[in-house]
């Protein structure tokens, strides 16, 4: 008898134990959006690793996900927004399912909902608005070459100016901070600070909103071998155009783009708009190069 | 009795051998006109059934935590790996490529050469935690690739120098029927250890878990196997539905709830995990989308767990997922086992072959019947193989491929039929009428 009882008394230590050692309901495994849990008497952000205990409370947010894993190592997932009851989650692991449940509820289910759908949930369109703020209309970095001295460089914001310019050089130094309330300045890449950089990178920023900036472009000297070439084949053509009429600037433009020179086609585009500007022909022909080449995005 | 078996004998052969016809015809594409039904089930296999919908619910593996790198330049990669070796992680893999692809150093086709401080801040992090596996790619060499040599890797391209000299490299590569990096990718399996110009490269989850659980690794390393079979468990799939009316609606691709830990781009660095979680565990950094519910298809397969197993369908799993499905069934030693070659056909021959004698001894004692119980018989073998290879799966992890014993349980009917037709008719002509055998009477 005194030996049930020590058996039973080893018994109910191991399984009190084991239920205590369970000090958790759940562990975050992965976290989605703005998600809060109140485990005391505040609100906290959730955090992924973080243990979640029977008396604590969920608040998800909109859009948001929410994955968790039981002490029993069964996950759970919380796709919809509102307030939940860790005591009424842990309540819905259930023990699992079998096989042949499973494959019941699958051949059950495989020709009902499925085949009854909406048909015109998809659309042939998209939501366009790219994640920065600013968008400053300069090429894609394998196309950033330039020729000439003089880059204009403008750019789109959300919000209002001023804002802040800088142009760097492969080790970050700074080479140019710029501050203008206009959505465009024009650097003279001949200033001595520039001379030994064959690589510059470009940043504009909100001096308002710090974090409203945009992304990182580069503009690239053309290498001397191939500024010799580009030399060579402007100068076929330099006979007839001279660079003072708008109309000049616009074919210098269409050579520029031919060479995938697109940094100083944008300056003979503007060149030939400031000299015309009530001849809404050039501005037409620059925002069609701008689309062509994906410098900017049509706005739908 | 006797010629019960030597009949049983000859019609089996017969089957075996209209198979192997047909299966030669069929390589012909001389049926063009199924070609979109067979394109469609071309990566069909039944256990995709068991993989999809009926395997048993499964436990989260917590010593696996996913760091999502998104889009983040190199110089924020290093932060995040400074950041996970203070936690002290046992193995840290990098699911990522850090050199210019196809050798083309030039600052156009390679731009990430131009941020050399952040090349330098990434190389020093992946030196200074000391633990880091970092993916290689297996390569056919341009003498292999003329040669038109198929599953033939000669050459392996490593992350540049100052990557890779300080981590251990394994290859990332997959077996998928991708031509491309951007074509359609199914994955149902992955090799675990390839011998390049003398040299064994391992697998990426292999060489992860090397590291973690040698003793696991070299017993999986052990069954010897060419191509092993992945036994998915989970996925990570997290989406961003911004629909009131669409939450409600079964979205997701796999009926798999989330398996391992999961930690976006921004939250590292934000201080959004809690530090605990990573000691001594294998922390895997790689792309799970540009952030958290990013729809994107960039290094995402089709796997068994999706929810369409034929046909069109949006693929269901990052590589990154798949690379730690693998370091979860090797350390869980929850391989997928397989019949050997040779089983196949004994299974196949042996079904075929009592299927022929039940069909005689039919024939001869009900043959009113025969036409009937023939055709019931063989829906009731094909409906039977085909639970039995699902059930084994799901329930058994074994992966009973039975294609030829259904193919042969197809066939028997209509070859017992012609076999039949054509003896019947060979006896006719070969044996002289009654009236025409001249007799002592």
């Amino acid at each position: 008898m005194k030996k049930g009882n020590l058996l039973l008394a080893m018994c109910f230590l191991a399984v009190s134990s084991w239920t205590f050692g369970q000090d958790y309901a759940f562990k975050v495994l992965a976290n989605k959006g703005s998600n809060e849990v109140k485990s005391g008497d505040g609100w906290l952000a959730v955090k992924t690793g973080t243990s979640l205990k029977t008396g604590d409370e969920l608040k998800i947010s909109e859009n948001a996900y929410l994955g968790l894993v039981h002490s029993s190592g069964k996950p759970i997932e919380i796709k919809q927004a509102g307030s939940y009851k860790v005591a009424d989650l842990a309540a819905k692991v259930s023990g699992g399912t079998s096989v042949l449940n499973k494959y019941t509820d699958f051949i059950l289910s495989s020709n009902s909902a499925e085949a009854k759908k909406n048909r015109l949930s998809a659309t042939g369109a998209v939501h366009r608005g790219g994640p920065e703020d600013i968008t400053v209309f300069l090429p894609e970095n394998q196309y950033s070459s330039i020729y000439n001295n003089t880059v204009i460089i403008n750019w789109d914001a959300k919000g209002t100016g001023p804002y802040v310019v800088t142009l760097k050089n492969m080790f970050e130094d700074e080479l140019l901070k710029a501050e203008t309330p206009e959505k465009s300045l024009q650097v003279n890449l001949s200033e001595p600070k520039f001379a030994n950089e064959a690589a510059i990178l470009v940043e504009v920023k909100s001096k308002v909103d710090g974090k409203s900036k945009s992304e990182q472009h580069l503009i690239k000297k053309l290498a001397p071998a191939e500024q010799e070439r580009v030399k060579k084949a402007l100068g076929e053509i330099t006979s007839q155009v001279s660079e003072e009429s708008a109309l000049d600037n616009l074919i210098l433009a269409g050579f520029y783009e031919q060479n995938k020179l697109f940094i100083d086609a944008i300056t003979a585009y503007e060149k030939a708009i400031k000299m015309s500007p009530d001849v809404p022909s050039y501005k037409e022909a620059y925002d069609e190069f701008l689309l062509r080449n994906k410098i900017k995005l049509e706005k739908r | 009795m006797k010629n019960i078996w030597l009949q049983s004998l000859a019609i089996t052969l017969f089957v075996f051998l209209t198979l192997w016809g047909a299966s030669n015809i069929t390589d012909f594409k001389l049926f063009s006109a199924f070609d979109p039904i067979s394109q469609a089930l071309s990566d069909f296999e039944l256990t995709d059934y068991a993989f999809s919908n009926l395997r048993h619910d499964p436990l989260v593996d917590q010593r696996i935590i996913l760091v999502n790198f998104g889009d983040l330049p190199r110089r924020e990669v290093a932060q995040q790996l400074q950041i996970i070796s203070q936690y002290k992680p046992r193995v840290i893999g990098i699911d990522g490529y850090y050199n210019c692809e196809g050798g083309l150093r030039d600052t156009v086709n390679c731009p990430q050469l131009i941020d050399t401080l952040g090349n330098l801040m990434l190389a020093n992090a992946i030196e200074q935690a000391g633990n880091v596996v970092l993916v290689s790619k297996l390569l056919q060499s341009d003498s292999a690739s003329n040669a038109e040599a198929i599953d033939l890797y000669d050459s392996i391209e490593y992350s540049d120098p100052i990557f890779s000299d300080h981590a251990r490299n394994a290859y990332a590569n997959l077996v998928t029927g991708a031509v491309y990096q951007e074509d359609v990718k199914l994955c149902r399996s992955f090799i675990p250890k390839y011998t390049v110009r003398g040299k064994d490269e391992y697998a990426f989850a292999v060489q992860i878990c090397m590291l973690y659980d040698s003793a696991k690794t070299k017993k999986f390393l052990a069954r010897n196997k060419e191509e092993e079979v992945i036994n998915y468990h989970g996925n990570v799939e997290i989406q961003d539905i911004r629909l009131k009316n669409l939450k409600r609606k079964s979205t997701t691709t796999t009926n798999y709830p989330i398996m391992f830990y999961a930690i976006d781009a921004n939250q590292l660095m934000n201080g959004e995990v809690l530090p605990e979680m990573f000691k001594d565990n294998i922390v895997i950094v790689g792309f799970l989308g540009a952030y958290f519910g990013d729809a994107t298809w960039i290094d995402k397969y089709f796997t068994p767990l999706n929810k369409k197993v034929a046909g069109r369908a949006n693929p269901d799993m990052f590589g990154l997922v798949v690379h730690a499905n693998i370091v979860a069934m090797i350390l869980n030693e929850d391989y997928v086992s397989e019949l050997a070659e040779w089983e196949k056909y004994v299974i196949g021959f042996l079904v075929c072959f009592f299927t022929v004698v039940l069909f005689i001894e039919i024939d001869l004692k009900l043959p009113a019947w025969f036409d009937a119980l023939s055709v019931l018989i063989q829906l009731a073998q094909i409906l039977l193989i085909s639970g039995l290879v699902v059930y084994t799966y799901a329930g058994y992890s074994f992966k009973l491929d039975l294609a030829l014993t259904l193919g042969v349980a197809a066939l028997v009917g209509p070859c017992y039929d012609i076999y039949k037709s054509v003896q019947n008719e060979l006896i006719r002509r070969f044996t002289k009428p009654k009236s025409g055998v001249l007799t002592n009477n």
